[in-house]
């Protein structure tokens, strides 16, 4: 063996030891930590309420709004549809991942629907069920560190064994200051990117923060996008448990 | 001609020209890297034709060609191990770019009521994969009872599955097919499969029709090549005649690069196309070149060879491209963009072979090989000389064959259907089989309806005329928007059938934003709708009729002018009588869906007309019950008892109760009194369901006493459950508050806005009209192409002869060409395609060439027999004429070979014409000349160069010394 390859090979090996090492799907502990302070981050309120704008823009047609009112208590959330006309008045209660109760203001009556499609766009968004309901990832999914610098780090998150998870790898840019998703990169299971979520301009109240808007891109639909802008946002306000119930619904 | 002459035989000039060619060819070679592929199927439609227009139009809507639709034929299209690959192929296809939504019976939507609990379980129609034989006897018996799944997703027999795969905004229809081929073979590598819908066929088409130019036409070169070398004797002079034409076919696609025109299916065929027809030119420049070099220095050879050939090599060559320009009557795009390049393409070896050829001959000093000697010529001799010889025999002969192919010809057909664009036993043809066989059909005929598709009323049109149509023999089944409304509505009222107002219509619409399936039914803007009416046949002779029936019942079935007539209003008795005929005809539709014979439309009125017999109180008191014990109740009853007294309570009162009684019967029942919360929260909430509930029960009980009166057999099982369901929900849709009446007779001159008289626009369309239509367009193009140009052909050959008469013995044998060959195609069956209307063009480019060529060779001294004449013509032009004929017969034979339907028959028609055409040329000329010369008199050849009667090809083995002494005279 030359001198001048032994010389490039051990140059080269921490190099190459990381290089394999990235490819590793296991997790590492400082992955984990970062993992678990983001979600406890994004789970601090105890009630949130929210009134968004959502466009949605598929290829090939004119832009669609919505208007939406959401409110959130631990694991309930209720939202009313503000816009548009046909749909004002619409209200989904979803007390459990596969409990939801819809308000239909033209039929006059509370719908139970046990859905166990969530994983699709509903309403034509490029969000699906999950997107919007997944707040916990450390339970699921294994982290590690791909990047650290200085006001930025880069978690990928990979599937625990033996979990049925929406996404195969889900790799989050992160926020140090305040521990909040960026960017967050979806993969199916065979690791093909298959969507990106931005989450820009986080604003904060005490130590509890949201961002202004959120954007689904769907890179297997054309681009296909959805942004939800948040019009208004009030934490931690006292909501009653009653307006989390299918009667409230119905007034 | 001479100073043109004179001109290219200076080497300076020659030089010149060999340059120019050189860099032209080199830039031409650079643009034609650069010509893009065009498959777009809708492209070679005929937008002028209203048809046509319309279908273009529905199509790009709706989206209709933008199905790849691929077939999977298994043992069992309900295993665990088939449904598993199958839903790991539908997730890897939604999850790739250029599908914009992949569905099988692995991510259907499925709605399923739960007693239990009450309201609806969504979830996908095979949620989980079954794993125990209970299991997958459950499932099996679930999506065999499901009408709207049976014939679309599955077989009846569950032996072969289906998937839907539609095309994501902008995507390309090759690319598509290319990934959606892809994914299935490796999911399903052993399974038979069949892959339909417009991208695969489409794909195919132009796939078949490259794959097999690019296998052919090498061949097809090759051939022309040898019949070029034997016949010339000489590799050089071949290589010239062959070298211009390759040169013009070069240039020819530089110019498409260069103005950016892609190369479709049609123009694919153009380098054969022009190799075959601008060949000829060289071949008639060297073969009188080849002769003269043996008599004379090259300068006076190629002088007199450009003054004798140039004036008939360029008007032949015009009269092509006059055949060629006359696409430009055409209605369809891509043929008009054919014509034009295939013109430029025949002047460009039209000008070669009067330039580049012989100055390439002067500057290499080609002489060829000196003049053989053999039969050949004899037999020219003798066929040219027949008709002078055996005049009444070959004239009789020739009029019977005119007589006998124009009965023929009348039999030509130019009805078009899918047979027309792919062979049998082919991969379209075999899914065609596939999809008829087990999915009730693949043709389509749609039927767009323009109005107001939130309005309850206008969604009940669609319906009846649905109902009305599926009844039709040889139509399968109708897919509209009213039954995607109906179905959503089930979800979230109950029931499946169209809700009663356009707020829940609209509300319902929002639920199915998104489905790329929905958007084939009803515009965004809820405008417009289609409905998609399957034929189980695809055979014209089958689909005409039906269709004609479908234009009928779409133009009586349907309210076109409306008013919206309350039930309640002035004309309630014509709105029960209208929901009656619609309840009987949506029965009898329920009735074919699930294979169970209905009575007649008047017995099913008049038994819808009848009171009802059955109790429904039993029933409602049961649904009430479950519905009291439900979690989709919002006020929670303590115990089955109470829940008990209530439903008893609640039943007693009927189904519409004012609120004073329901809250008294609720306080009742509870021994509450009547301003307790819980009364009022419970009566508050079960208004609307007491209501729906007695409404259901009593439908559900009328539809079973209806079936066991009128002796129905109801399918067994979960199928005979929704046979009942569908049956009460037609029953309900007697109570409907209003309904579509057309305008009333006093209001009927009154302005639309005064008498609220509203329209439904009904336009019939589909692959069948749009083939209807094609047709049309295909005989007006076909007899304007042929007219054209047999019309242009003539006024140049008055102008070359200098005679009306004589221009008319020019277009002669062109005439008995075509009558020959659409006899032929009036015999065995051929019918007018696009392809084969491309014909004329091509006979008349082609064999007016011979025509010109023997009466510029007819030619003998004044008063001598007219057969010596003949035989002239027949020694200088016969043998050009002949290997003309042959090159081109065999370029256009060797297209038959291959699978593309369309160039199988315009090939072998085109190579039949061109034997055709020489010989009734040697033949028709002849019989009808009277005179001894129609080309010039020898003043255009230059005095230095006397005019040569030697063979004007080195095939002339003419050894008839008299002829010859008289020709050199």
């Amino acid at each position: 063996m030359s001198t001048a390859f032994r010389g490039w090979l051990s140059a080269s090996a921490p190099l190459l030891a990381a290089l394999l090492w990235a490819g590793h799907a296991g997790a590492d502990a400082p992955g984990d930590k970062a993992l678990k302070a983001m979600e406890e981050a994004m789970n601090r309120a105890k009630t949130q309420y929210y009134e968004y704008e959502v466009v949605n823009k598929e290829p090939g047609k004119d832009e669609k709004k919505m208007g939406l009112k959401v409110y959130i208590k631990g694991e309930k959330r209720l939202t009313e549809f503000t816009a548009p006309a046909d749909m004002k008045g619409t209200k989904v209660l979803i007390l459990s991942p596969t409990q939801m109760y819809v308000y239909l203001p033209a039929f006059g009556k509370i719908r139970r629907i046990a859905s166990h499609v969530t994983d699709q766009g509903f309403m034509g968004l490029a969000f699906s069920q999950d997107d919007l309901a997944t707040q916990a990832y450390a339970a699921f999914y294994d982290a590690q560190l791909a990047a650290d610098a200085a006001a930025e780090q880069t978690l990928v998150a990979t599937a625990k064994a033996g979990q049925t998870v929406p996404h195969g790898k889900i790799e989050f840019k992160v926020q140090k200051d305040k521990n909040l998703p960026t960017e967050i990169k979806y993969y199916n299971a065979a690791g093909k990117h298959v969507k990106t979520e931005t989450r820009t301009t986080y604003d904060c109240q005490s130590n509890i923060c949201s961002p202004q808007e959120l954007k689904m891109v769907d890179h297997t639909k054309g681009g296909h996008w959805t942004k939800m802008i948040r019009k208004a946002w009030k934490v931690n306000e006292e909501m009653s448990d009653d307006l989390f119930s299918k009667r409230s619904l119905e007034k | 001609m001479q100073a043109f002459a004179h001109l290219l035989v200076r080497r300076a000039t020659a030089w010149t020209i060999v340059l120019a060619v050189v860099l032209l060819s080199l830039a031409s070679l650079f643009f034609a890297s650069r010509v893009d592929r065009d498959d777009d199927v809708l492209s070679f439609l005929p937008r002028e034709n209203p048809e046509v227009g319309v279908f273009y139009d529905v199509s790009k809507r709706f989206g209709s060609l933008d199905i790849a639709l691929v077939g999977i034929s298994t043992d069992d299209a309900l295993s665990p191990e088939f449904l598993t690959r199958l839903r790991d192929l539908t997730k890897r296809l939604n999850e790739t770019d250029g599908v914009g939504y992949a569905m099988t019976l692995t991510n259907m939507d499925d709605f399923v009521a739960d007693p239990q609990k009450g309201g609806i379980t969504n979830d996908y129609l095979v949620g989980k994969i079954p794993e125990t034989p209970e299991e997958r006897a459950a499932l099996r018996e679930k999506v065999l009872s499901l009408d709207h799944v049976v014939g679309n997703l599955i077989s009846a027999d569950g032996k072969a599955a289906l998937l839907y795969c539609f095309a994501g905004h902008g995507a390309d229809q090759k690319v598509l097919a290319q990934k959606v081929r892809a994914a299935v073979e490796e999911a399903f590598p052993r399974e038979a499969k069949f892959w339909g819908g417009a991208p695969f066929i489409s794909t195919y088409i132009y796939g078949v029709t490259q794959d097999d130019m690019r296998r052919l036409a090498p061949w097809a070169v090759l051939v022309i090549v040898l019949i070029t070398v034997i016949s010339f004797r000489d590799v050089i002079g071949a290589g010239l005649a062959l070298l211009s034409t390759a040169l013009g076919i070069v240039m020819s696609l530089g110019l498409m690069g260069a103005l950016g025109v892609p190369v479709d299916v049609i123009l694919g065929s153009l380098p054969v196309i022009l190799f075959a027809l601008g060949s000829a030119y060289a071949v008639h420049i060297l073969s009188r070149y080849y002769t003269l070099a043996h008599e004379h220095d090259r300068e006076t050879a190629l002088v007199r060879t450009i003054c004798e050939m140039g004036p008939p090599v360029l008007a032949s060559g015009l009269m092509t491209v006059a055949g060629l320009l006359s696409f430009l009557l055409m209605d369809i795009g891509p043929l008009r963009t054919f014509g034009v390049f295939a013109a430029v393409g025949i002047l460009i070896t039209l000008a070669l072979s009067l330039t580049f050829v012989p100055a390439v001959a002067y500057l290499v000093k080609l002489k060829g090989r000196p003049a053989a000697k053999g039969g050949v010529v004899r037999l020219h001799e003798w066929l040219c000389t027949l008709p002078q010889r055996r005049r009444v025999l070959v004239g009789a002969s020739l009029g019977a064959l005119a007589l006998g192919s124009a009965l023929f010809v009348g039999k030509i057909e130019s009805r078009m259907d899918n047979a027309a664009f792919f062979s049998k036993n082919s991969p379209p043809d075999q899914a065609e089989t596939f999809l008829r066989d087990g999915f009730g059909g693949s043709l389509f005929v749609q039927i767009q309806v323009e109005g107001d598709m939130t309005d309850p009323v206008v969604l009940r049109e669609i319906q009846a005329l649905a109902d009305r149509l599926v009844v039709l023999p040889h139509v399968s089944s109708v897919n509209h928007v009213g039954a995607v409304v109906a179905q959503i509505n089930e979800a979230m009222e109950g029931d499946r059938r169209i809700p009663d107002t356009a707020a829940k219509v609209k509300l319902l619409y929002g639920f199915l934003e998104g489905k790329k399936a929905v958007t084939q039914l009803v515009t965004d803007d809820r405008k417009k709708a289609l409905l998609q009416v399957k034929l189980d046949t695809s055979v014209a002779s089958e689909t005409e009729p039906v269709l004609e029936r479908i234009r009928e019942v779409a133009s009586t079935a349907i309210t076109t002018k409306y008013t919206v007539a309350e039930a309640k209003g002035a004309r309630k008795d014509e709105v029960t009588a209208r929901a009656r005929a619609l309840a009987a005809a949506r029965m009898r539709a329920v009735g074919k869906a699930f294979g169970t014979p209905m009575p007649e439309q008047p017995d099913l009125e008049a038994r819808l007309a009848a009171p009802a017999k059955a109790d429904a109180s039993e029933a409602t008191r049961a649904a009430l019950t479950r519905f009291l014990g439900s979690e989709e109740c919002s006020v929670e009853l303590e115990g089955p008892e109470a829940i008990d007294k209530v439903a008893r309570a609640l039943t007693a009162l009927g189904s519409r109760p004012d609120e004073a009684k329901l809250a008294e019967a609720i306080a009742a029942a509870l021994d509450k009194p009547v301003g307790d919360t819980l009364v009022t929260d419970l009566a508050d909430t079960v208004d609307r369901p007491l209501e729906e509930i007695w409404r259901r029960s009593e439908a559900m009980a009328r539809a079973k006493e209806f079936a066991l009166d009128a002796k129905i057999a109801a399918p067994a099982g979960l199928k005979g459950e929704r046979f009942y369901a569908a049956i009460a929900a037609a029953w309900m849709d007697l109570d409907v508050p209003a309904l579509a009446l057309p305008p009333a007779a006093g209001a009927a001159g009154a302005e639309p806005s005064t008498s609220g008289e509203q329209k439904l626009a009904v336009a019939v369309t589909g692959l069948p009209v749009m083939h209807a239509g094609l047709s049309r367009s295909v005989a007006s193009n076909h007899w304007k192409s042929l007219f054209f140009a047999l019309g242009f052909v003539l006024l140049l050959m008055v102008g070359l002869f200098r005679s009306f008469w004589s221009g008319l013995l020019g277009v002669l044998p062109i005439m008995l060409t075509m009558a020959v060959i659409y006899g032929g195609m009036g015999l065995l069956g051929v019918p007018l395609d696009i392809g084969t209307s491309m014909l004329p063009s091509l006979i008349i480019g082609a064999g007016v060439d011979y025509a010109v060529h023997l009466m510029v060779a007819w030619s003998s001294p004044e008063k001598s027999p007219l057969a010596e004449a003949a035989t002239t013509a027949a020694r200088r032009a016969g043998p050009a004429i002949w290997m003309s004929a042959w090159m081109v017969a065999a370029g256009f034979f060797v297209l038959t070979l291959g699978e593309a339907r369309p160039l199988k028959n315009v090939g072998g028609l085109t190579a039949a014409a061109m034997v055709a055409a020489a010989l009734a040329t040697m033949l028709v000329i002849p019989l009808f000349a009277r005179k001894t010369r129609y080309y010039g008199d020898g003043t255009r050849i230059p005095s230095a160069a006397p005019a040569s009667d030697a063979s004007d090809t080195v095939l002339d083995t003419s050894t008839s010394p008299s002829l010859n002494e008289r020709g050199s005279r």
